[in-house]
């Protein structure tokens, strides 16, 4: 499952959270509070941002990550008229 | 006086709590499990790609923390968790009869970002955001 790395010159650090979940391993006493979450990347290299916002795609790549890894909420909204395409709204906080 | 006690009393941690159990099953059980939601309209799709992902992702963070799963172990799921700072997140179906799964950010240091997996050679890493 492992892969090599490369990099791009813009990393996107924003994701959507489809599971909250608890795994209890029973006979090495191990209780992890997880998140299984599916990971934005920007829509495009050369033109990150747009109006000033991050303008992401939502991409096929899965991982459980600690609750404590979560830095905080974000508000990202579908652009009108197209697919998989959003923007990080970055002027409400 | 009742002013300090009252700040000591607010300040109640309850960082990361889980809430709003939804399911709970065994690692043994969990194919059983998948299929039998895979054809349930009242679970958004959002979800049924998580339970999809489940195998391969719990493979992926446990190889990374050395730790062997076993079978008989139990998964959790919820609804809703509270973070450090308060904020609630939600991956449910039903949250005043919408479904609602959160957007986050995520923390990740350079050194956890070569550790990372990653797919199709992609990689993520800190986006400096200025507007939080």
């Amino acid at each position: 499952m492992h892969h090599s790395i490369t990099f791009n010159n813009y990393f996107s650090n924003f994701t959507k959270v489809l599971l909250i979940a608890r795994i209890h391993i029973e006979d090495q006493g191990i209780t992890s509070n997880l998140a299984l979450i599916q990971w934005y990347d920007f829509k495009s290299q050369s033109h990150p941002y747009l109006y000033g916002c991050s303008r992401l795609k939502l991409i096929n790549i899965y991982n459980f990550i600690d609750i404590e890894a979560i830095q905080d909420i974000e508000h990202i909204i579908p652009r009108f008229n197209l697919d998989n395409e959003y923007f990080v709204n970055k002027f409400i906080f | 006086m009742a002013r300090n006690l009252h700040n000591q009393l607010s300040r109640t941690p309850h960082a990361f709590k889980l809430s709003s159990k939804l399911f709970e099953f065994s690692l043994n059980n969990m194919f059983t499990f998948i299929v039998e939601r895979a054809s349930d309209s009242n679970i958004d799709d959002k979800m049924k790609t998580g339970f999809n992902n489940i195998e391969n992702c719990l493979n992926v963070y446990f190889d990374q923390l050395d730790v062997s799963f076993v079978d008989d172990s139990k998964l959790t799921i919820y609804g809703s968790a509270t973070l450090e700072n308060g904020a609630i997140i939600r991956a449910t179906n039903s949250y005043h009869k919408r479904s609602w799964f959160s957007d986050v950010s995520v923390r990740m240091n350079f050194e956890e970002l070569l550790e990372y997996p990653t797919d199709q050679g992609i990689c993520y890493g800190q986006v400096i955001n200025q507007f939080c």
